[in-house]
């Protein structure tokens, strides 16, 4: 193994690590609410841009601005599911989905008309970086970061859902609405709590994001991004905690070894993305449900 | 050669035996009954027959000609038709649609015929919407023809399913427990309705049935099923006065639903 | 309020015998009316708009264009810019700043709203001139002619068979946009544009509505329609360095161009009912979410592909498509269209396609072979939408991959839910209201996007089933009283 494998490694470690903290996202509200809630890369993006407010504006250092842009950003998913997906829990599914798609450019295109297309980034103190150099691998203090920091999160949130009342309640939901209250908590509130987590992981992901790759800061930068997790959600089974982890793992790596191997053989990097998505694809077709998805078989 | 002719049917669900050596032949024109307590595995007899679920074991034949493997719309095709337990119209569409669109195997254009209204087309369309009135007519819903399934009472919902299974001129006829939800009376006017399609159609009729007094009264033969095994076949009153079928139905608390 | 119930009460009563009579009279007497007030346009409208109503240039498309102008000069971005800076906007007040930023947009948009400038009227100004022109020219002279024939096209109608009443009707009517619209100007572009997003609309109801599958990528089909069919007429009539140079067919006879359209679309279609195969097979095992992910996946595949082709054009797209779609083209692909659907869902063969949607194992144990349907509405769906593609491509004589991303598949399926799930004349309606939307919000420019996310928010909250949910507009084709006609117009009022 040579040494731009191992750095490929890495990279392809922190991209799957921030895929799959979206992907969390959308597989927490899919797993209570049934419900695709395609405005989640946005909310990611919302995230990426409280991390402006936090280090510009009131001059705050990572932590502190990590803990306020996940604070506000849940509150954020909290408000949405309240104002626009709440009273459409009785109509049907597909009107809860076209709202969320509804929000999501709502959100994209509102923050760009009130804040302007300037281009943003962190300052530069914001994350001091530091290389470390291991034989001939050099490896960023941000990658480390970005793959320590979404590890931690993944296991505090599986000891949540497996450990805690709040937690198993929420896995109940998905199963039979009407068994929670008799866990003494009631739906609303499962409901609230799982979008507060799942938004507040999508900020997360937003101001690592931002930390990684500086450049991409701006008002659309959760529209493929958001598809692409969302999609890695799917390919690992929706609903399954376990499953967005692999499938965000899934994504980064195609995305980052495509190219690697790619230009040995002459494919341009540019086929990255149809290449990871004709992937995901077949390993839709071959198991429709995903990779930890269960096939509900439908009884004549 | 029996009309239908089921030997060693045999199906798994994952580790569950649902069905187990399942042997039975159909002579043309029978009426028969399937009973067993719920979970004996009865609809699932009739859902590999019609091709729903693939037999994990055995063979079903219809005059000859092997079905398991086959797609329920081929089956169909070959005349076998069902009602559902649970009815299963298509419910925002109109009584006549869910009649015609039951016809789909009577369907001579193709879509250049379609999309152009050439005369084929019209030929076509012209002689199933016929059909569909008519079989609507003899069963006396032509009034419904045009409302939505949903809106329809409940008893009269089980007719339109009987109807919509008629309109691929079956030879054989599976009913799902037809009586399910009706009151005395009604099963009394079902009794007759049944006598009614298999003289009117010249149809074997083979059908499940909690009610007892339905089975005994119409059926010539019945064959009782629990946890998927048979443990009794013959007349209505053999079956009565089996012990085996006794003590299934004992154990059953909950009945015709 | 009791005497504002009062009013509209006596309103209605002394409105009632007129719109009786209106009800009574058939559609064809409303279109040749339409045909009346477009021809006095024509005669007149120009001196109205200018010498009446001082407007500068004929109001554009009823004016719809016109009356949210004075909007265009609103900015938003300061509001909230201070709060996420660049790092060269980095402001020490920014509390103030935006105080400032929203002082201004309010006197902007006050002045929006009544006045700025002698060239720059405010939005009541323009909208009330807007009003008065489209009343004066179109709706009073349109009624009073439909009034006029109406009795005399009930006798003339009266025992004519059903196809041909509708054939006049359609015939009307594309005389009437043909006359209209046939500026080879903005209007024609913003009814091509129509055309296309009604085939779009009702190709992608076909999946969405009436099969009861949620389609999210129909935009993917369109790019492989537009890029084929460019490639062909680039390929066989144009003189383009990409291919070969000179044109293969060098011709001004309009038969062969005319054939060779026909073919590049159809051949548009159907390399694009090829790529809906991507789709209609894995439709097979799954549905639902998961087949949403797939119709996704393929909108993105198609598009990256399309990115990578060098040969034509990669992300820069392909420059030089000839500018052939007129009016006309677009009319008769977009009747075609909607004929053809109509056709298929009004067939016993596809009411197959509801009932897959209604319960799809009773479907198949009844006899419909659900495979197959569900291929031709894959097929069916995606050729129309590679058809709409190839149109839309020689309307902008350019085409990119940028442009069959995902608010393209977006923008069909608000039209779709706009218009009602399994509603034909639903989609048309939405797709018209929706394209008129877009051109009304161009002038807003971003926030266009902010509005028309926001109408779909209000629309599913307040009325999920759309306009026309899983119904028919229904015409009064032949005149006279007819029950269908007077219940449809119980039910728009309630
Ligand atoms: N699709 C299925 N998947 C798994 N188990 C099934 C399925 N359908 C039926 N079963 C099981 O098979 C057994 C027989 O069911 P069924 O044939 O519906 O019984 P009956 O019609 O006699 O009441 C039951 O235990 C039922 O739970
Ligand atoms: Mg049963």
């Amino acid at each position: 193994m040579d040494a731009t494998f191992i750095q490929q490694f890495f990279n392809a470690l922190q991209l799957g690590s921030l895929y799959a903290l979206i992907a969390l996202g959308y597989t927490m509200v899919y797993g209570v609410l049934l419900l695709i809630n395609f405005a989640h890369g946005d909310i990611f993006m919302f995230g990426a841009f409280m991390g402006v407010l936090g280090s510009w504006v009131f001059g705050w250092g990572f932590v502190p601005t990590l803990i306020l842009s996940m604070l506000a950003t849940a509150l954020l998913g909290v408000t949405v599911e309240r104002v626009a997906y709440k009273p459409l829990r009785a109509a049907s599914r597909l009107s809860a989905v076209i709202t969320a798609l509804a929000v999501g450019l709502l959100l994209e295109n509102g923050m760009l008309a009130l804040t302007g297309a300037d281009p943003r980034k962190y300052p530069d103190d914001f994350f001091a970086t530091q290389v470390y150099q291991i034989g001939s691998v050099s490896i960023s203090t941000v990658k480390l970061l970005v793959i320590i920091l979404a590890f931690a999160l993944f296991v505090a949130l599986f000891l949540f859902v497996r450990r805690t009342k709040w937690g198993m309640a929420m896995r109940a939901i998905s199963y039979d609405k009407f068994a929670v209250p008799l866990m003494g908590v009631s739906q609303d509130r499962i409901i609230s709590l799982t979008f507060a987590i799942g938004t507040g992981l999508g900020a997360a992901a937003g101001i690592l994001w931002g930390v990684a790759y500086p450049a991409s800061l701006d008002t659309y930068m959760g529209m493929l991004v958001g598809w692409k997790a969302f999609i890695a959600a799917v390919v690992g089974g929706i609903g399954d905690i376990r499953g967005a982890v692999i499938g965000g793992m899934i994504l980064g790596f195609v995305e980052i070894f495509v190219p690697y191997w790619g230009q040995g053989i002459g494919v341009s990097s540019t086929w990255r993305d149809p290449v990871a998505f004709a992937l995901l694809l077949i390993i839709l077709v071959i198991r429709p449900t995903g990779i930890f998805g269960v096939a509900r078989r439908q009884k004549v | 050669m029996a009309l239908l002719e089921i030997d060693n049917l045999t199906h798994y669900f994952g580790g569950l035996r649902a069905v187990g050596d399942f042997n039975l032949h159909l002579e043309e024109g029978e009426l028969v009954g399937l009973i067993g307590p719920n979970g004996a595995g009865k609809t699932t007899v009739f859902n590999l027959v019609t091709g729903a679920y693939k037999a994990s074991e055995g063979s079903i034949r219809l005059n000859g000609a092997e079905l398991v493997g086959k797609p329920p719309y081929v089956i169909n095709g070959m005349g076998i038709s069902r009602t559902f337990q649970t009815i299963r119209l298509w419910n925002s569409m109109t009584v006549l649609d869910n009649i015609k669109v039951a016809h789909h195997g009577r369907v001579k254009y193709n879509l250049l015929d379609m999309f152009l209204v050439l005369p084929r087309y019209r030929e076509s369309e012209r002689e199933i919407e016929a059909h569909a009135m008519e079989l609507l007519r003899l069963f006396k819903l032509e009034r419904h023809a045009h409302e939505p399934a949903r809106n329809l009472p409940y008893g009269e919902q089980r007719r339109v399913e009987i109807v919509r299974a008629m309109a691929s001129q079956p030879r054989l006829l599976l009913l799902d427990e037809p009586a399910a939800g009706m009151n005395p009376g009604e099963i009394g006017s079902l009794m007759e309705f049944i006598h009614w399609i298999r003289d009117e159609f010249k149809l074997t009729i083979w059908l499940i049935e909690h009610q007892m007094r339905l089975v005994m009264n119409i059926c010539e033969r019945i064959k009782v099923l629990d946890f998927g095994e048979t443990i009794a076949e013959g007349t209505p009153a053999e079956i009565q006065n089996d012990r085996k079928v006794i003590e299934a139905y004992l154990g059953e608390e909950v009945e015709g639903v | 309020m009791f005497a504002d119930l009062n009013l509209r009460k006596r309103w209605a009563a002394v409105t009632m015998p007129l719109r009786e009579q209106l009800r009574r009279i058939p559609t064809l007497s409303y279109l040749v009316g339409l045909f009346a007030a477009v021809v006095l346009e024509q005669a007149v409208g120009k001196d109205f708009a200018q010498n009446v109503l001082d407007f500068r240039r004929l109001p554009r498309f009823f004016g719809i264009v016109d009356i949210f102008e004075p909007f265009g000069n609103l900015d938003f971005s300061g509001v909230l810019a201070p709060f996420f800076p660049s790092p060269t906007g980095l402001t020490q007040t920014p509390v103030q700043d935006a105080g400032n930023a929203i002082g201004q947009l309010v006197t902007d948009f006050v002045n929006a709203l009544f006045y700025q400038g002698p060239r720059d009227p405010g939005f009541f100004s323009v909208f009330l001139r807007v009003l008065v022109y489209d009343v004066v020219v179109f709706v009073i002279p349109t009624l009073v002619v439909a009034l006029l024939v109406g009795w005399l096209l009930t006798h003339l109608l009266r025992g004519l068979p059903g196809w041909l009443i509708v054939a006049l009707n359609v015939a009307a009517l594309y005389t009437v946009v043909a006359l209209w619209g046939g500026d080879g100007g903005t209007r024609e572009l913003t009814l091509v544009y129509m055309g296309i997003n009604i085939m779009l609309a009702v190709s992608l109801n076909l999946v969405n509505g009436y099969m009861g599958e949620f389609s999210v990528g129909h935009a993917g089909f369109m790019a492989v329609g537009a890029y084929v069919s460019s490639i062909l007429t680039m390929w066989f009539f144009t003189d383009t360095t990409i291919f070969e140079g000179a044109p293969l067919v060098a011709t001004d006879s309009g038969v062969v161009l005319v054939v060779g359209f026909v073919v590049a679309l159809v051949a548009g279609g159907v390399a694009a009912a090829l790529a809906g195969l991507l789709v209609a097979f894995p439709s097979f095992r799954t549905r639902g979410d998961y087949l949403a992910i797939v119709t996704l996946a393929v909108n993105f595949i198609v598009q990256g592909v399309l990115n990578n082709i060098e040969v034509v054009g990669g992300a820069r797209g392909l420059n030089g498509v000839p500018l052939w779609s007129d009016l006309q083209w677009v009319m008769i692909l977009t009747i075609i269209s909607v004929i053809i659907i109509y056709n298929l869902v009004n067939s016993t063969y596809g009411k197959g396609i509801i009932a897959i949607r209604e319960d799809e194992i009773a479907a198949d144990l009844m006899g419909v072979h659900t495979r197959q349907v569900k291929l031709v509405a894959f097929l069916v769906s995606s050729f129309i939408a590679g058809m709409a593609g190839g149109l839309f491509a020689h309307a902008l004589a350019y085409v990119n991959p940028g442009m069959f991303g995902i608010l393209k598949s977006t923008e069909a399926l608000v039209m779709v839910y706009l218009g009602g799930m399994g509603s034909i004349s639903g989609s048309v309606l939405a797709a018209v209201i929706f394209t008129l939307l877009v051109e009304a919000l161009r002038p807003l420019a971003i926030l266009k996007w902010v509005v028309i996310p926001l109408i779909l928010i209000f629309l599913m909250l307040f009325r999920p089933q759309g306009l026309f949910g899983f119904r028919e507009i229904k015409f009064n084709l032949r005149g006279g009283e007819s029950a269908a006609a007077a219940q449809e117009a119980g039910d728009g009022t309630a």
